[in-house]
């Protein structure tokens, strides 16, 4: 049997994650973990559990900067009333994930640990300006959500680290789209997170590429002023031209995916400008 | 007591989590089974070896086909099959051997730990690439199991008169019953019987089973039936029960096996894949002229039910219409997929897809309603089937068209959602109720103590609610509280034979054989009541058989009545469809079902809900894909979020010859929802979909391959 500890202090956490880094295994919501475990035999290390460390359940807004806790679980956001509306694109992805009972456990900080490609929240902040924040013994630190992941499964975070939270500056507006094989329970065919700031626009796509995908060309369309329907031609021609990609995967064929892209797209970038015409009236 | 909504008394039990199933009773301390899987598609197994295995700490035995001291052959229509290969291995998840252990981690250890040397062979997978000349024999008969034909009239004449002519290549794929509930079985000695707990559709034939492959007498064998959670065809053939029984047996210790879901993934059977070319043909006035279908049929590593499922193909083959001119071309198959064994529709959902695809490209050239279409051709009394059989009653099929003609005038089509185009389908079945041209009795017993009745009768509940609806049955037929009666239908040794319980037979059959028996009853007890108390002997048993009335099906005319009577039903879909994308919702389905009488209302409403959700399946999400959709992330059911709003419509055309008229409802709940959802998408994006599943994906494609050819 493992050990569990559950520490409510932030200090006691970083010490066991310290001192027993290759034994300690963080548990949040455990949606991945306990999948991933299986049947292992577990003697011999530690369940960490996270989820009564305060720092990890903020939710807050800050001047321009959501503080978003990674023990924050996907109900909460969607049920949030501290989220603005500029940030629809959390609650639209938050709402795509799973199924109402992983909703209630699984945290960001879960997602953005495991990191997969169809990570539905790893593509969501890839596509807003966000801060990943990171606590360990030997202190904080944070880097860009761009930075963040490093391949399938990997990213930045060291053994000895815990994801604490995601601080993402406050677009005009965002969205999220995902097109999956059925409409709960489904990890994504593709799906894409779109935001607009005041000096640019980003997009994140996945899964194409082991991290998110960001179509720069497009960006700098929009950004330009470009129509809907030239960034949706040129984000299809970007992911065209990363070429690879299995050729038939369960989840859509390399073409489908491509075509998606654009098709997505479109579809967001419609919904933004109706509802930027509606905020306008 | 008939149609009324009783509550089922399995229901609280069920819903509170209490201890029902198998796996819920196995005897505390067993012997422990697990199997050792193939890995390779198609080989010669050379040798296994138990040596690493039997030195696992715990291991006590590995059991390979040899070790089955009796008769090995369990092949029921076709003895192509043994209990466990005897040196072939024809599937990626076959069963190769058994390893038995103290606990299941150490049987577990010792399968994992039995080597099993084999030669490699060419895999087929498709029945195209089994037919190619050259192609590796998976069975030393031939890759063709069987080859049928039926003609009627003279479709090459019809051809060049028709008015429409309408001619496409359907398939559809392997799928996965995904019943709620993963196999497992236990058994033990009780003083010189060997007492198997299983979950199969039918306890007489695992009874029989388990005695011949131990080469034990029938009567030093009982198999009794734990609760099913769920099997829709899957639990047809004893598998599991064998295994476990062998164990009991050698050991003289209670045993017990169970399958982890990815298991009953790689090793259990599927749907026959069916691939189907149609020709078919109508005047200008929307009579039909001529079907003409050449038909492949997937029969995969063994024969199960294979050639049965054909029949049943066979016989509805042209839907449910008279049509004059008719060539079908049957071929059953062997490839290296997973055994394809009975599925809930049994031949049926493959066919009337494809029948029912090309009814509606034939409604759309002639510029006719597809319901009104339907309708001009559809069967009525005195009408012959394709067999040639006088429809004498309860055809209640223009009732359904009629209904869901009414529905659909009376509701139009709401606005669809953002982004979406909307789209209306619809298609009809027929269904024979019970086994095609075999005879299928069906034996219940009855014992009055005075007060209480218990009615015996080896059916399987397996969810479907077939406890229920005999307990309405007897308790109107003897007009007592049904709290007075109680159904027990799990015993080999005190439940008569029922027959299998599929072929949606047992409402019509068993519910028949339990009225005539308490017809009986009473007439006895009336009779008794005229003599003193004293003559009277208690408990009264009365034990009935009712045997449909059926002929087999001559050879090769292809000619006979192969069923008592026929279900018949009309459905529609309402789909969104996303021409940006592909995606298809669906919103609602309307589903009119002729079943001669209702036993319990809600109940049959809840098999046609059932059976829709699962055709929604079919049409729209589900593929088994050997090897790479070994759990529930990759084989995509619908979810709640994705099921519609589904319409029940309960026609009662009364069947003479059923219990109050009830015929059946079980599989034609399935059969049309494909159809009509394809259908349906034709109508909002101008695209059909020829290959199940109708993915996303493939609509999208298809409706670009129409932009870019038009």
């Amino acid at each position: 049997m493992p050990q569990y500890v559950r520490p409510t202090r932030m200090e006691d956490a970083l010490a066991l994650l310290s001192g027993e880094t290759e034994r300690c295994l963080i548990l949040a919501g455990g949606t991945d973990l306990v999948v991933d475990c299986g049947e292992a035999d577990l003697s011999g290390r530690i369940l960490l559990d996270v989820t009564a460390l305060p720092e990890l359940g903020q939710l807050r807004l800050e001047g321009e900067t959501l503080r978003l806790g990674a023990g924050v679980s996907f109900t909460e956001i969607i049920e949030s009333g501290t989220i603005p509306g500029c940030l629809g694109l959390l609650k639209q992805a938050a709402a795509s994930i799973g199924s109402p009972q992983i909703r209630n456990t699984a945290t960001v900080g879960g997602n953005l640990g495991t990191a997969s490609p169809g990570g539905d929240f790893c593509i969501a902040l890839s596509g807003l300006r966000a801060e990943v924040v990171l606590l360990s013994a030997r202190g904080e630190r944070s880097l860009p959500v761009e930075a963040f992941f490093t391949g399938v499964k990997k990213n930045r975070c060291q053994p000895d680290e815990l994801i604490v939270r995601l601080d993402i500056r406050l677009p005009l507006a965002s969205r999220y789209r995902k097109l999956g094989l059925r409409r709960s329970l489904a990890l994504p065919i593709l799906a894409l997170g779109v935001s607009e700031y005041v000096d640019g626009w980003r997009i994140a796509m996945g899964p194409v590429t082991p991290v998110p995908f960001r179509p720069v060309e497009t960006e700098a369309l929009l950004t330009g002023g470009g129509s809907p329907a030239e960034a949706a031609a040129l984000a299809e021609q970007e992911v065209t031209r990363l070429g690879g990609g299995r050729r038939s995967s369960l989840r859509g064929s390399v073409e489908y995916k491509r075509k998606m892209a654009g098709a997505l797209l479109a579809e967001v970038l419609k919904e933004m400008e109706e509802d930027r015409h509606w905020r306008n009236r | 007591m008939i149609g009324e909504n009783l509550a089922r008394r399995d229901a609280v039990d069920k819903l509170r989590g209490a201890r029902v199933y198998g796996d819920d009773h196995r005897p505390a301390a067993c012997l422990h089974v697990r199997p050792v899987l193939a890995g390779i598609d198609h080989g010669r197994i050379r040798a296994v070896d138990r040596r690493q295995a039997l030195a696992v700490p715990g291991a006590l035995a590995v059991f390979t086909c040899e070790d089955y001291p009796g008769h090995k052959v369990t092949g029921r229509l076709i003895p192509d099959m043994t209990v466990l290969p005897l040196d072939r291995i024809r599937y990626r998840g076959e069963i190769v051997a058994l390893a038995v252990g103290e606990t299941e981690r150490a049987a577990e250890e010792a399968a994992r730990a039995v080597v099993v040397e084999v030669e490699e062979l060419p895999a087929l997978f498709t029945p195209q690439q089994a037919l190619e000349p050259g192609a590796v024999a998976i069975h030393e008969s031939g890759n063709r199991v069987l080859h049928r034909t039926v003609e009627r009239g003279d479709v090459h004449r019809v051809w060049a008169e028709a008015a429409v002519v309408v001619e496409h290549h359907y398939s559809t794929p392997l799928v996965e019953h995904a019943y709620l509930e993963p196999d497992n079985a236990f058994a033990s000695w009780e003083d010189d019987r060997l007492i198997v707990n299983g979950s199969c559709q039918d306890i007489h034939a695992a009874q029989k089973l388990v005695a011949q492959t131990l080469g034990l007498p029938l009567e030093r064998v009982c198999v009794r039936r734990n609760m099913i959670g769920g099997s829709f065809g899957g639990k047809t053939d004893p598998l599991l029960e064998l295994f476990v029984a062998l164990a009991a047996y050698v050991f003289r210790r209670p045993a017990y096996m169970r399958l982890t879901r990815e298991e009953m993934f790689r090793s259990s059977v599927k749907r026959h894949p069916a691939y189907i070319h149609c020709k078919s043909a109508a005047d200008r006035n929307g009579r039909l002229l001529a079907m003409q279908a050449s038909i492949l049929v997937d029969n995969a590593a063994y024969s199960y039910s294979g050639p049965a499922i054909c029949s049943r193909m066979l016989t509805h083959a042209t839907g449910c219409y008279t049509v004059p001119n008719v060539r079908l071309d049957l071929q059953l198959v062997y490839t290296n997929n997973p055994p394809t064994a009975a599925m809930r529709g049994y031949g049926e959902p493959q066919i009337v897809f494809a029948v029912e695809s090309q009814m509606d490209e034939m409604a759309r050239a002639l510029g006719m309603d597809p319901l009104a279409f339907r309708r001009k051709n559809a069967l009525r009394v005195g009408d012959r089937t394709l067999t040639e059989q006088l429809l004498t009653g309860s055809v209640g099929l223009g009732q359904t068209l009629r209904a869901v003609e009414d529905w659909r005038r009376d509701n139009p089509p709401p606005p669809p959602p953002p982004g979406f185009v909307l789209g209306r389908g619809v298609a009809s079945m027929f269904f024979g109720i019970g086994k095609t041209g075999k005879l299928d009795p069906s034996t219940v017993r009855l014992e009055w103590d005075g007060e209480r009745l218990a009615v015996y009768s080896a059916v399987c509940e397996m969810g479907q609610g077939s406890r229920q609806a005999l307990l309405q049955i007897a308790a109107e037929a003897l007009e007592i509280d049904s709290a007075r009666i109680s159904i027990v239908d799990n015993d080999t040794e005190t439940c008569p034979d029922a027959g299998i319980t599929s072929a949606s037979r047992i409402t019509y059959t068993t519910g028949r054989a339990l009225q005539d028996a308490c017809r009986r009853l009473r007439e006895q007890l009336t009779a008794m009541a005229q003599h003193t108390p004293e003559d009277v002997t208690l408990p009264l048993v009365v034990e009935e058989t009712f045997t449909p009335e059926k002929t087999a099906i001559q050879l090769p005319a292809f000619t006979g009545e192969p069923y008592p009577t026929y279900a018949y039903a009309t459905q529609l879909a309402e789909v969104a469809v996303n021409p940006g994308t592909g995606e298809v919702r669906l919103l609602r389905v309307v589903a009119a079902h002729d079943v001669g009488r209702a036993i319990n209302r809600r109940m049959v409403c809840g098999q046609i809900e059932g059976g829709v959700a699962m055709g929604a399946g079919y049409a729209l999400s589900e593929q088994y894909r050997p090897g790479r959709t070994e759990s529930f992330h990759a084989y995509i059911l619908p979810t709640a979020q994705d099921a519609p709003e589904i319409i029940p419509i309960l026609i009662e055309d009364e069947e003479s010859t059923g219990p109050f008229g009830a015929k059946g409802v079980g599989e034609p709940a399935l059969v049309a929802t494909a159809p009509a959802i394809v259908n349906a998408i034709r109508d909002a994006v101008g695209v059909r979909i020829y290959d199940l599943p109708a993915l996303g994906e493939k609509v999208f494609f298809a409706m670009q391959a129409q932009k870019e050819g038009g």
